[in-house]
């Protein structure tokens, strides 16, 4: 006997034969409808009918789908592994760029603290793109993954950037004091920035978020940001902490702002 | 009420019917969900009216529970579009209702999420007139409703969302495990505890 039956069964009062006792003995669920003599299954079929569907639903899905055109809803389209290759090869391109010139500092830098400083940030924008491009027909995730993972992605940038700083024993890396530091910060914000803005966009334009998630925009906004600021920290070689924190630390920060300012400006 | 032998016992029916009709053209209508789904992703648009036909029903219920007619509206149309984007992501091995309905819920809960986590209880909703049902049946039916959804509310979300999906959606076990992605004796212990949880509140409400 299966669930139907035994609800057939439950529902028309016949309640009695061992294949429904040993059904109800099997399974709890219908074991629960059943008690009181079925009281809860005959007041919730009383209740609940099989709805009807809108009439202009479907003009109104088929109307969604004449919408789905173009390349943005063509990069929407594609398999999801193509999606996650896309965005990754774009991080290794953005990270590339500053291993094209490497910080000269790296014979004196502690290997161990570059390589989890590098490890945890890589972690981070890896996931906050998982997560944006993660298909909603996986099972959906805690709410506080994504928080927690966004909430990190802005926070660990200016904690990093305020630990002491890795070494002082390369010249390159005594630059950026002085008069000299405003325009070194602003100039490794913007190289940041102009990096991850683009990885931040393709990231953007590949996820399927309808207007219900684009709330999360900022996930691949974190991406971004996070790829441009491990560019920049595989080449700055300036390791003051004041020098990190003003122009290395906010790049994830106004990356995301300036994608939720978009995503404001979009929505009037 | 479903079965966990729903899904294939209607795939091999469709599939028998076919064979017997002698067709040399598979039409829509006897093709299974998941060869509907495969076309529709192979570029066969027709493929989606029959499949809005076969789901959107299903959808409604879904999402009608604990929700508003609109919003409920609005997610369906919601599901249907991302089934539209995700359709090359689908695998034709794999059971079509729990794939859909997984995008169905994680479009629910998030819409719950940006309400403030609890459904609506629509209040005062104009009673549907039925066929062959008095005006005071269908106000005592709609009445009903609005204590089963106020009741359903009180339910946590992973036995709320069993009890939808078993009761409302017809799903068997395996299909419900598949779709919110638990094992089967997971489900049908949040299913045991939230039909109990439901009578209970049912009772204080005066309504059992």
């Amino acid at each position: 006997m299966d669930c139907s039956e035994a609800r057939r069964r439950i529902l028309g009062g016949e309640a009695g034969g061992d294949d429904l006792a040993r059904h109800l003995a099997d399974c709890p669920a219908c074991a629960a409808l059943a008690e009181d003599d079925g009281a809860l299954a005959r007041w919730l079929e009383d209740v609940e009918r099989p709805p009807g569907v809108p009439g202009d639903l479907l003009a109104a899905v088929q109307q969604d789908l004449a919408g789905e055109r173009g390349p943005r809803a063509g990069l929407r389209a594609l398999t999801t592994p193509v999606r996650v290759a896309l965005v990754l090869a774009a991080g290794l391109a953005v990270v590339g760029v500053g291993v094209l010139k490497l910080r000269p500092d790296l014979g004196v830098y502690p290997l161990w603290r570059l390589a989890l400083e590098l490890a945890t940030l890589a972690l981070l924008g890896a996931g906050a793109a998982w997560l944006w491009l993660r298909p909603l027909h996986r099972p959906g995730l805690p709410r506080w993954v994504p928080a927690a993972l966004l909430a990190l992605a802005l926070i660990l940038p200016w904690v990093l950037s305020a630990l002491p700083a890795a070494h002082v024993g390369h010249p390159a890396s005594l630059a950026g004091t002085g008069d000299d530091f405003v325009g070194r910060a602003l100039a490794c914000f913007l190289y940041g920035s102009l990096l991850g803005l683009p990885l931040a966009l393709l990231a953007a334009l590949l996820g399927r978020g309808g207007r219900r998630l684009a709330r999360w925009v900022v996930l691949p906004a974190a991406a971004g940001g996070v790829a441009g600021l491990i560019s920049l920290h595989l080449h700055c070689p300036l390791t003051s902490p004041a020098h990190l924190l003003a122009g290395h630390a906010p790049i994830v920060l106004v990356v995301v702002g300036m994608a939720v300012v978009a995503h404001m400006a979009a929505r009037r | 009420m479903g079965t966990e032998q729903d899904t294939a016992r209607g795939r091999k029916e469709r599939s028998d019917a076919a064979r017997r009709s002698g067709a040399t053209n598979v039409t829509a209508r006897s093709r299974t969900d998941e060869e509907l789904m495969a076309a529709y992703a192979g570029g066969d648009a027709a493929a989606f009216g029959e499949l809005f036909a076969r789901f959107s029903p299903l959808l409604m219920g879904v999402m009608r529970s604990g929700m508003d007619e609109e919003a409920a509206r609005d997610l369906v149309q919601q599901t249907f579009l991302q089934l539209h984007r995700a359709r090359r992501d689908y695998r034709p091995d794999q059971p079509l209702r729990p794939w859909l309905l997984t995008i169905a819920y994680n479009l629910k809960r998030d819409h719950w999420r940006r309400r403030g986590r609890r459904p609506e209880v629509p209040l005062n909703g104009a009673p549907e007139q039925v066929n062959g049902r008095t005006p005071a049946q269908a106000l005592e039916r709609e009445r009903r409703s609005q204590k089963l959804r106020a009741a359903l509310v009180q339910l946590a979300d992973d036995q709320r969302q069993v009890i939808e999906l078993h009761w409302f959606g017809g799903l068997g076990f395996a299909e419900i495990a598949e779709t919110v992605g638990a094992s089967v004796s997971a489900v049908k212990v949040r299913a045991h505890r939230g039909y109990k949880r439901l009578r209970g509140l049912l009772e204080e409400a005066g309504s059992l």
